[in-house]
């Protein structure tokens, strides 16, 4: 489902990858581990064509990263949820808005959108929030919000970049434990972390570590 | 691509950033203000050298023994020379008549006899009217018997040759000026507006949305932004004008004001430049978002 073949980047300052490649099939869980600022954002900017390899490519789906049209992002886009690490809710319209937003950027009927948007929302227990504003939630709640809304498109592939990083220990494990049930209906899942107690809690699951500029797999000892 | 919903993001944006759209307006307001009076100036100006050259004809006037068939023969020489629009024959009496009307006495109460001559006057067309084709045809007919002399307003016309390449110099540079400081202006405000949703534009484009979904209520709020410029700069133009025209209207100067074209301009140009300098804002925000 995802390739990443012999990928070169770098920031002008700074290189991330050299000839770095992985594979990630359908289905998979797999947590993307590393030092803070190593790039472990940067390969998920890489998987959903945010940044463009120097040389190599990204295969996802049907999308190559040198041959595609800046034109078919956007579809390429709507086939990934997104859950970033700041959230991404905006401020200027409610839950219920803010989780119906990718429905409405794909052209979605009113009436359907309504019914997607109170099922995730009653599935993630959200429909008491659905009429107020982000800033009015915690951390963990919208946390929730930033998932419903990267789900409601019923996506191949869910990327969650740091989904813990600003949350409490238990809150941090609930959402992990949401991720892998998301996981478990067939949605391939890459989730970005530092935190190695969340990845030992979940160690059936493949561990992807960015090292001198490279991917490898790694098992934890038991 | 739902409008309704497109539209609805539009008047979200003006809710976020009242005080911005607002100032936005205001700028397009004082741009247009501008650029109708610059062009209510050129087209004024215009009008008042027009009117001056209108009056330009050359007078030939005639020996005053000339026989009736002569004039016809002379008219026709007359018509022969290129340029002429038209030609009107003022006999003896009418030179009288015309005379008195300007000075308020009549002639023969100052001599026993008419010493005004019988003259052709010769309208040219537009091009004609400059001392050097006006001086050629002088010099064609001057020589001729029925002719006693041939003067033109060489003055008047001196002026308006010496004054309009510099006046056309000076209006091509305040356009330019007006033009660039406009955009400029506008562009620049429109760019503060989109800048402080640039998380709101980052999100849509992560969240897959096209260019256009980005881009229409940027370029409704330009439109709306330029229709209430362009209402608020006729509004002030307007009654600007009500004071100005009320000290005008006693003269016999007939000023363009804000005539219909006018204010269409006015609103096609406010609600281009709101719309461009939308788009162009956009545009560049989202190549620099890659």
């Amino acid at each position: 489902m995802i390739t990443l073949n012999n990928i070169n980047f770098s920031y002008t300052s700074k290189e991330i990858f050299s000839e770095a490649s992985v594979e990630i099939s359908k289905g998979e869980f797999v947590f993307v581990v590393g030092e803070s600022g190593i790039g472990k954002t940067t390969l998920l900017k890489l998987i959903y064509f945010d940044v463009k390899p120097k040389s190599g490519t990204v295969i996802f789906d049907d999308y190559n990263s040198g041959t595609v049209d800046k034109t078919e992002i956007p579809f390429l886009r709507r086939k990934i949820g997104i859950v970033f690490q700041d959230f991404k809710l905006l401020n200027d319209r409610n839950i219920f808005e803010n989780i119906a937003l990718p429905l409405y950027i794909a052209n979605g009927k009113k009436e359907s959108i309504k019914k997607r948007v109170f099922d995730i929302a009653s599935k993630l227990g959200l429909i008491e929030y659905l009429n107020i504003f982000p800033y009015d939630l915690s951390g963990g709640e919208q946390q929730r919000v930033a998932i419903a809304r990267a789900m409601i498109t019923e996506p191949i592939l869910l990327i969650a970049d740091e989904p813990t990083g600003n949350l409490d220990p238990f809150v941090a494990m609930d959402i992990v434990k949401l991720l892998n049930d998301i996981n478990k209906t067939g949605t391939t899942l890459i989730m970005a972390t530092h935190n190695f107690d969340i990845v030992k809690k979940f160690a059936d699951k493949r561990i992807l570590q960015l090292k001198d500029r490279k991917l490898f797999d790694v098992r934890l000892k038991a | 691509m739902k409008f309704g919903y497109l539209y609805k993001e539009a008047i979200r944006g003006f809710a976020n950033a009242k005080l911005s759209a607002f100032a936005s307006v205001i700028t397009i307001t004082l741009s247009l203000i501008l650029i109708a009076i610059y062009f209510l100036f050129t087209v004024n100006s215009n009008r008042i050298i027009k009117n001056i050259k209108d009056k330009v004809e050359i007078e030939v006037f005639l020996i005053d023994d000339i026989k009736t068939d002569e004039l016809n023969t002379l008219k026709e020489k007359l018509k022969a020379v290129g340029g002429v629009k038209n030609i009107v024959y003022v006999s003896k009496d009418d030179a009288a008549k015309i005379f008195s009307e300007e000075f308020g006495s009549d002639m023969l109460d100052i001599y026993d006899y008419n010493p005004l001559p019988a003259s052709y006057k010769i309208n040219l067309y537009d091009e004609y009217k400059t001392i050097d084709r006006i001086n050629r045809i002088k010099a064609q007919i001057t020589n001729l018997p029925q002719i006693s002399d041939v003067q033109f307003p060489e003055k008047n016309l001196e002026l308006i040759e010496s004054k309009t390449t510099g006046f056309l110099f000076i209006n091509l540079i305040i356009m330019v000026v007006i033009t660039i400081s406009s955009i400029f202006l506008v562009s620049n405000t429109i760019r503060l507006i989109i800048s402080s949703r640039s998380k709101i534009i980052e999100t849509f484009k992560l969240l897959g949305a096209k260019r256009s979904f980005i881009m229409i209520p940027f370029l409704i709020e330009g439109f709306i932004q330029g229709l209430a410029g362009s209402i608020l700069a006729i509004s002030a133009l307007y009654l600007f004008f009500t004071v100005f025209v009320s000290k005008f209207e006693s003269t016999d100067l007939h000023f363009e004001l804000l005539g219909t074209d006018i204010v269409l301009y006015v609103v096609l140009i406010g609600v281009t430049l709101g719309i461009a300098g939308s788009y162009f804002s956009v545009l560049k925000y989202l190549k620099v978002q890659n």
